[in-house]
């Protein structure tokens, strides 16, 4: 289940997922190392350095992992699943051709390797011999031909179609051999090989022929992945078991247990309780008192994605670039980090999310300047006026900031702004909508004037659909109405380029113009915080977050908790 | 008696028709729609692609003819599959259905058990300790948000003395149990949400025993049942309680379509599965199928729910009879 009556659904989206285990977003991916140079990220490995101490006791099999969500998956198939929960769970029972590895650099996962060719218009794939699905039928080509067919069949209710429309053709030379051929090189397009693959065995089923949107293993799941699906209890549980024939060995924790649990109090008590070992923390949950954590390890590593406040630029308010940079200097970003995230986040300059090697180092965010701020309003025609509201012939500058209800951080953000613009002389009214009612009647018809939004990001730095100039009809996500001839260039060059330091520049130049250009004021970028149980040896933080190493965890057998034989 | 009953039986149907046009409509109305579930913000999703799966499940179509292909599948008993997951809308029904009752015949049951006697014996004993104590702690119940309730007894009974589960309907280890050893398990995780279920709403229905009991103490056939050396017991459990139980009768028919709508507040809370969850969260990803399925259903047994009531009501109490109307 997407919505939670605390949080939009994108957003819930982001909370419920508890562990990030090479998270799979698919599509926008590529990402590799970036240079770590905002003060304070290096700290977040110190503080959560796990206990992997010099006498770390031997690795043993068995016990149970019972992790948390506050919302359901929807459907156990990757290819028509896009909520969180889902992908949780997705993520332990499928491969992809491609994953991200710790440091988001692409790797191989069913496929051993990969050629791009003929300047990225060919991709070669060769794959691993040897792999067996869930249910012991051999995985070949022909599975991922079918993921293909099923990705572009126009009668299958995929979010993934767009991600393939550059695809001219997929073709299986050998049964261990794939060869996507483009229209045109599209360098996210590798990453979206990160999909994952499902099987034609399962879902054409001569003697039994089912809708694929409605099938029945969308509900029991048959992959490749190190654990295998065992039983769901719609808004209860759903129970995976170790995979012992798993290609890259058989992981240590023998059942996985994935809770719904909706409210996040009550999660926090289950926690607290012990009864579940991992969850999604809040920021106040993050820095309750210690003595809550005796059994649990905190972790914390910056989310992939962001809080901002758009503009509409058509809107002539907002055409006056100085205008926009007094808006920019009059908010204090760090005031914001803490007072809604308990410092836990940091403030950022640009459209990438900060561990993304496309995320420019070097762009600052603009400082909070409030005198420089009335400085430029002042040549901007601006002037005080009665009661101390800035004017200009004979108008006072005043607009309306809108957000989606439900997400208690969106509101207060928008105060936060009301009352800092207001320091300035600029008076902000809010309204908080409904989400639909706001997208479909507000954002999709770009009748607003500002509002407070996040975006969720995919590994892949590729922002098209979000900036290029072309995007901004009903329905598609430039709705600020951004539009400026370089990115636009930058962006569509950075699509085609696979090299990922000539990406890189190309990203990094990018972010610099979107920055001068303040179509958003970027605000900040939250951390995603975690609760594991201590007894589990092997979370780590990385690039990736948490849990990318996953099927390599486990507990000491001294410290097992739950009998294998107790969950079945 | 029939004819009156016939009479009532197909009055439901023109019902059932208006409330069903009704909520199609409402539901309709609301902006979004289930597509957009995997579609809203998400950057990987073009509007063409919204477009051509929209144009697929027939959301392109004027309101009116969607409506009308609903209720003909409905005149097939066919009540559709949920868009969030492709299942049967009925299977998801049926899955949550048994949870939800259970969870409100209990907590029904102790609020009647509680609620009747309590409410007695404050008419009886008007104004005296008893009355006002009990005054005090039902309104208590009646006060506190459900919400802050449900968290102190959590905290208390499950955190900090570990007596009962915090939240769920079972144990992770529950399959491999005795069927013993399930049951009670079970009957430990009812406990909190059935205690704050039944309390926040004892305060109402003790009220209404104390005040009909109180109309029927001041009656004469009480005093000629007192002057014939009847026991307390005698004329009040039973010559009292008996007439005054009857307006709790239509309390208990109003309370019959509550049976299968669960609380959404109660069951997020406990993280219980019932029906609920499942109506909120139909309601708010645009599910129509579901939505229109339960409340068809919640409305079918709202009518025959006050329809029991009637007959009761009737049976109970010789003065009403509906055959000469």
């Amino acid at each position: 289940m997407n919505l939670h009556p605390l949080s939009s659904p994108r957003q819930a989206s982001g909370r419920g997922l508890s562990l990030r285990k090479n998270t799979w977003v698919p599509a926008y991916g590529l990402p590799g190392r970036r240079i770590v140079s905002i003060t304070g990220l290096i700290s977040f490995c110190i503080l959560t350095s796990p206990l992997q101490a010099a006498d770390t006791p031997a690795p043993a099999y068995g016990d149970a992992y019972a992790d948390s969500s506050i919302g359901d998956a929807s459907m156990l198939n990757p290819v028509l699943a896009s909520d969180s929960a889902s992908n949780d769970i997705n993520n332990q029972v499928f491969n992809g051709l491609v994953k991200y590895d710790k440091d988001l650099n692409l790797a191989g996962d069913l496929a051993e390797s990969w050629e791009i060719k003929k300047k990225g218009l060919v991709i070669v794939f060769h794959l691993r011999r040897n792999v067996r699905w869930h249910d012991g039928a051999p995985f070949s080509a022909d599975d991922v031909l079918f993921t293909y067919e099923k990705l572009r069949d126009p009668r299958v209710h995929t979010p993934y179609a767009s991600d393939f429309d550059d695809v001219e053709s997929v073709k299986a030379p050998d049964p261990y051999t794939v060869r996507v051929v483009y229209k045109k090189p599209f360098a996210p397009g590798l990453a979206s090989w990160g999909m994952g693959i499902i099987p034609r065995h399962v879902f054409e089923n001569a003697h039994n022929p089912e809708d694929f949107n409605t099938h029945h293993a969308n509900r029991a799941p048959i992959g490749t992945g190190p654990f295998r699906f065992k039983e769901w209890k719609t808004d209860q549980y759903i129970l995976l078991e170790a995979n012992p024939d798993y290609f890259l060995g058989r992981p240590y924790i023998q059942k996985y247990i994935y809770r719904i649990i909706p409210d996040q109090a009550v999660e926090f008590l289950e926690l607290r309780n012990q009864s579940i070992d991992a969850m999604t923390l809040t920021p106040d949950q993050y820095k309750a008192y210690d003595a809550i954590f005796a059994h649990h390890n905190r972790f914390r590593y910056p989310a992939f994605r962001y809080v901002y406040l758009g503009f509409n630029l058509k809107n002539p308010l907002f055409q006056d670039r100085r205008v926009r940079e007094a808006i920019a200097l009059s908010i204090d970003r760090n005031a914001l980090v803490q007072g809604l995230q308990l410092g836990l986040g940091q403030p950022i300059s640009g459209p990438f999310a900060i561990m993304s090697w496309a995320y420019n180092p070097h762009v600052t965010p603009p400082p909070y300047d409030p005198s420089r701020a009335r400085r430029l309003l002042d040549e901007a025609g601006w002037r005080p006026g009665p009661g101390g509201w800035l004017q200009k012939d004979g108008r006072v500058f005043s607009f309306t900031i809108m957000t989606n209800q439900g997400n208690k951080v969106r509101q207060l953000c928008s105060e936060v702004i009301q009352q800092q613009l207001g320091r300035v002389g600029i008076e902000v009214r809010i309204r908080i909508m409904e989400w639909s009612t706001f997208i479909r009647n507000y954002i999709d018809k770009k009748d607003f004037e500002a509002l407070v939004m996040g975006w969720q990001l995919g590994r892949d730095p590729d922002i098209y659909a979000m900036w290029h100039s072309s995007q901004q009809k009903e329905g598609q996500y430039n709705f600020c109405g951004y539009s400026n001839k370089e990115v636009d260039r930058l962006l569509v060059e950075g699509r085609e380029t696979f090299d990922q330091k000539k990406r890189q520049e190309i990203y990094w130049r990018a972010h610099e113009l979107i920055a001068a250009d303040l179509p958003y004021v970027f605000l900040y970028s939250p951390d995603e915080l975690q609760a594991v149980h201590k007894r589990f040896i092997g979370p780590e933080v990385a690039p990736a977050g948490l849990g990318w190493n996953f099927w390599q965890w486990y507990v000491p057998e001294k410290l097992q908790r739950y009998k294998t034989e107790m969950i079945q | 008696m029939i004819p009156y009953l016939l009479r009532r039986l197909l009055q439901v149907i023109p019902t059932l028709i208006g409330i069903s046009i009704i909520s199609f409509f409402l539901i309709q109305l609301a902006p979004g729609g289930p597509i957009d579930q995997i579609a809203d913000l998400n950057p990987h999703v073009t509007p063409e692609v919204k477009q051509r799966i929209s144009h697929d499940m027939g959301f392109d179509q004027p309101i009116p003819v969607q409506y009308a292909r609903w209720a003909g599948r409905m005149a097939r008993f066919d009540f559709g599959k949920s868009f969030n997951d492709g299942r049967p809308v009925l299977r998801k029904i049926a899955e949550r259905l048994p949870a939800t009752l259970l969870l409100n015949i209990l907590s029904i049951l102790f609020m009647f058990l509680v609620a009747v006697p309590i409410g007695a014996i404050s008419a009886v004993k008007a104004n005296s300790w008893f009355d006002k104590a009990s005054t005090v702690f039902v309104f208590l119940g009646f006060s506190v948000p459900t919400y802050a309730l449900a968290l102190l007894l959590m905290i208390i009974f499950g955190l900090e003395l570990g007596w009962l589960p915090i939240s769920g309907l079972r144990s992770l280890s529950f399959m491999p149990m005795p069927l013993t050893a399930r049951m009670l398990d079970m009957a430990r995780h009812l406990v909190l949400p059935t205690l704050v279920l039944g309390l926040t709403d004892l305060a109402g229905l003790s009220r209404y025993m104390r005040n009909s009991m109180l109309e029927v103490v001041h009656q004469d056939f009480i005093r000629t049942a007192k002057a014939k050396g009847l026991s307390n017991w005698r004329v009040y459990g039973v010559h009292a309680a008996r007439n005054a139980l009857i307006p709790l009768l239509t309390m208990f028919g109003l309370m019959i379509p509550d049976l299968i709508g669960g609380g959404v507040i109660i069951e997020t809370i406990f993280a219980y599965p019932g029906m609920g969850r499942l109506g909120y969260e139909a309601i708010m990803t645009r599910d129509y199928n579901l939505v229109m399925a339960i409340t068809v259903i919640s409305a079918l047994l709202t009518v025959l729910g006050n329809l029991l009531a009637d007959i009761l009501y009737a049976y109970a109490d010789p003065r009403i009879r509906y055959a000469g109307r």
